[in-house]
């Protein structure tokens, strides 16, 4: 405007001026002044346009020929309008997300991660499982009036097949303390166990433990792993022993010597374990420690009780992995070495007049184990050979030194199609719930003595077991197991309680979230 | 990475590589039923996307799927969120035929374990190379971080491509000088928020808008830096479909031309959005500078590609991360590339780069 002014003022200035002189100029003057009136003619135009220009917007830029959208629209301005709706769509988005977390999402006062398992199964027996009648009076729950039989947990007639009462897990894990920078981080995990029993389900505590990481767990594959963990955990001893959660079990049923040396529950204590010199391959960042260790101070009171003697028990494990590329065909092969070593505290029985819960004597009970582990995807093959020693309260006449030495192995042979077990494929990137199917074929030879003493002749078993695990979805897997069962008479007619053999199916499915 | 005798006995005996395919691929005579195609990453939180690059247009247009769809040859398209490693551990077990724009840390680290691939194409070079600090850092240059502690996804090209930067400022030996961790992007991001790292190479755009970094360095397309990804198949499925090799290389040749045209420049920026990686604005920021296209879309095997290669194996092996030689011997693998160049009469199209990455054409 302020250019407008003077260009005008110019102009009338001149043609004042020129309008006086304008007889006494010559030709060439006068053609000169046309001229600058001309120009200044001209000026004022482009300031009306520009000024036109200004008070109009802007038009829709036009594609030129073979030009692409996404050009287009890189040339075209956004205006106020789309820049205040994007803002309020936003401002909409924030809102939703507060709201949901306020009302929705559940807090909690550090990191947490929960999860649990539903385990149901259906078993089947031939020859069928006999009522219990000696041994233990059950106690029914109500009390059966005339006629009706107990509702206890066993068989009250012969029974060939039953669903399994369900089994049921809940759990949570978290970080106590994150350390970002060295990765010496705490965490903790409580997991709680229901198992149906009598018309009930009976809660306990499983896992309740925190755990430090006195190596810094900071994602370097080179570098070696450790941790102290304190409270009530798995007993690191072979590998059977460490597989008795129903979501971790390939075999439906454990080795026979897990729960017949008494390495079949937890214990509560602190555990020492990691590992040293890792060989890694970049291929795929495959690590494989040069050598495992855990060394374990517990109560051996088993679960949830406190220690009932002054004595702890100790459990060491080393674990040998070969330190091969991924692609060698000897790739995670493991050799396997473990100890445990307790004092129970023994009670004679009859002892006429003994207070039950006192001790008499201290019996030394040691566990030593023996493993052997290839996995080379898709086949697996494992063997475990496990004895145990025990003291006895007195000698008998089957074990007239006073020890009960019992001994149990088992081999495995599997084979699996799918890529279940490939960290590559289950973390894929896909939309959908996307999880890879996978079958595992296997069959396990497995027997238990549990006293070799030449003059028990009747107590081992060996079971042969032929299965199939599919695991369909993320969590989900479907076990079906088929067992037959010899047990050893001793010369001895087999019985009702006692058969020659059993066979039987169990089929088990387990889920987790 | 230590040696040890017994290994080298071991390994001395151990032969072949087990691949052992764990879900059985039909293969008919003549072609197969399915073709399955890797590339070394996925989008956010796990979306089955690749990011960029001219392999990445070859998924957002369909080129593949339409080379085959009159056969009914299904394209298996997998997206590996560990990076280089894992799509080596699913070739290892013989699930994958083909590998889009695998780095060559991995690449290489798996062919000196017995991986059997031919080596097609370059998938891309060229990049912008960001370091970035905490934003309350107080370092200035690279240098003012000796001793600190850096992160980078190990066992993926971006572990060279650190030390590559490192050396550049001086630092001849990482991971004495420094303290160098393992994490993934997200624990990366986390981590320079908390100030408990003190640097990593990520695209900064997003962390200094959210305050969280700043950059320190800045590397724009050196050579030196910045190594050819590549595009390969497995030896065994070359032998058995040389033909099938062909035409997945030509479409591959067709789309690298296709994103190399100025006029599909807004169009690639919007594709390589749909991945949730980058955004739009990054990808303006990264790519306005490449004032052409073919500089960094370039599927050549040139001799700045063999060279980068070989300098990738001599870094790997100085900083112990293989442990046997590698051998480029029948392992790049020109015929196809050659063949669709000059089908397609782009023959001379593509700028060339000397050993020294150097242009020597235009």
């Amino acid at each position: 405007m302020h250019l407008f002014k003077t260009t005008a003022l110019a102009t009338a200035a001149l043609l004042a001026l020129s309008g006086g002189a304008v007889h006494a100029q010559s030709t060439s003057e006068i053609a000169t002044l046309k001229n600058t009136v001309e120009d200044l003619r001209k000026q004022v135009q482009e300031l009306r346009s520009l000024l036109q220009k200004q008070a109009t917007p802007a038009a829709e830029p036009v594609a030129q020929e073979g030009e692409s959208q996404e050009s287009l629209d890189a040339r075209t301005a956004a205006s106020k309008a789309d820049i205040q709706g994007l803002r309020t769509d936003l401002e909409n988005y924030k809102y939703d997300q507060s709201r949901t977390l306020e009302r929705n999402v559940p807090s909690v006062v550090r990191n947490t991660r929960i999860g649990g398992s539903i385990t149901l199964g259906y078993a089947t027996q031939n020859p069928q499982t006999q009522p219990v009648t000696t041994g233990t009076t059950l106690s029914p729950s109500p009390a059966p009036t005339t006629g009706t039989t107990n509702s206890g947990a066993g068989a009250t007639a012969p029974r060939s097949n039953t669903f399994l009462g369900p089994v049921i897990g809940l759990n949570f894990a978290g970080n106590l303390y994150r350390d970002y920078a060295e990765g010496r981080n705490l965490t903790y995990r409580l997991a709680l166990n229901g198992t149906s029993t009598n018309g009930t389900t009976t809660i306990a505590t499983t896992d309740a433990y925190i755990r430090y990481s006195f190596q810094p767990a900071s994602g370097n594959p080179e570098d070696p792993l450790g941790t102290i963990t304190l409270g009530q955990q798995i007993v690191p001893f072979g590998q059977d022993v460490q597989a008795i959660d129903p979501e971790v079990k390939a075999v439906i049923g454990n080795a026979g010597f897990v729960s017949g040396l008494g390495l079949s529950g937890r214990q509560t204590g602190v555990v020492v374990s990691g590992d040293y010199d890792p060989y890694v391959d970049f291929t795929n960042n495959y690590r494989a420690p040069l050598v495992a260790y855990a060394l374990g101070l517990f109560n051996g009171n088993g679960a949830n009780r406190n220690d009932n003697n002054d004595y702890r028990d100790i459990a060491a494990r080393l674990v040998y992995t070969l330190p091969v590329d991924y692609a060698s065909w000897l790739r995670q092969l493991q050799i396997g070495t473990s100890y445990y070593r307790g004092y129970e505290s023994l009670i004679s029985g009859s002892a006429s007049g003994t207070i039950q819960n006192t001790e008499q004597s201290k019996g030394l009970n040691t566990r030593t184990g023996f493993d052997i582990n290839w996995t080379h995807l898709p086949f697996s093959v494992s063997y475990e050979w496990a004895y145990g020693k025990k003291q006895l309260f007195a000698g008998n006449a089957t074990n007239p030194d006073g020890y009960q030495r019992g001994v149990g192995q088992y081999v495995n042979f599997g084979y699996t199609w799918g890529e279940q077990f490939l960290n590559s494929s289950k973390q894929q990137g896909k939309f959908d719930d996307y999880w890879p199917k996978s079958y595992q074929a296997f069959v396990r030879f497995d027997e238990f003595d549990p006293n070799r003493s030449i003059k028990a002749v009747a107590d081992k078993q060996f079971i042969t077991t032929l299965g199939l695990n599919v695991f369909f979805a993320e969590t989900t897997k479907f076990q079906i197991n088929y067992l037959h069962t010899r047990n050893q008479l001793g010369g001895a007619a087999p019985t009702a309680a006692k058969p020659e053999s059993i066979n039987g199916w169990q089929a088990q499915l387990n889920a987790t979230f | 990475m230590k040696r040890r005798s017994f290994n080298a006995t071991l390994l001395a005996g151990l032969g072949a590589p087990a691949l052992i395919g764990l879900s059985g691929q039909a293969r008919a005579a003549g072609k197969p039923t399915a073709i399955r195609i890797g590339f070394p990453g996925a989008g956010t939180g796990g979306r089955p996307l690749p990011t960029s690059g001219y392999p990445a247009n070859a998924v957002f247009r369909s080129e593949i799927e339409q080379e085959f769809a009159s056969e009914g040859i299904k394209v298996e398209w997998k997206y590996f969120v560990g990076a280089g490693p894992a799509l080596n551990e699913s070739f290892a077990n013989g699930l994958l035929d083909f590998a889009f724009g695998h780095g060559d840390l991995p690449l290489l680290v798996g062919r000196s374990t017995g991986l059997k691939h031919k080596v097609l194409m370059s998938a891309g070079r060229g990049s912008d190379v960001y370091f970035v600090s905490p934003a309350n850092s107080p370092a200035k240059t690279i240098a003012d971080l000796k001793g600190k502690t850096l992160s980078v996804q190990k066992g993926t090209a971006t572990q060279l491509q650190l030390y590559r930067v490192l050396a550049k400022y001086g630092f001849n030996d990482p991971e004495k000088e420094f303290r160098i961790i393992s994490q993934i992007r997200d624990d990366q991001v986390a981590s320079l928020s908390t100030g408990d790292i003190a640097g990593a190479l990520l695209s900064p755009f997003g962390l200094e808008a959210r305050g969280v970094a700043k950059r320190v360095a800045e590397i724009f397309d050196d050579p030196d830096i910045s190594a050819p990804s590549t595009v390969w198949v497995g030896e065994a499925f070359e032998q058995q479909y040389p033909d099938i090799v062909q035409r997945v290389v030509t479409r591959l040749v067709k789309v690298a031309h296709w994103s190399t045209q100025e006029a599909n420049r807004e169009t690639q920026y919007q594709l390589w959005t749909r991945s949730g990686v980058n955004t739009y604005i990054d990808n303006k920021k990264s790519w306005d500078r490449v004032k052409d296209l073919r500089t960094r879309l370039n599927p050549l095997l040139d001799d700045y590609y063999v060279a980068a290669i070989k300098k990738s194996i001599d870094e790997a092996k100085k900083y112990r991360l293989i442990r046997r030689e590698v051998s480029l011997d029948g392992w790049i693998e020109r015929k196809y590339l050659n063949k669709a160049l000059a089908d397609l009469k782009l023959e001379n199209y593509w700028p060339t780069q000397d050993a020294s990455g150097k242009f020597t054409r235009t």
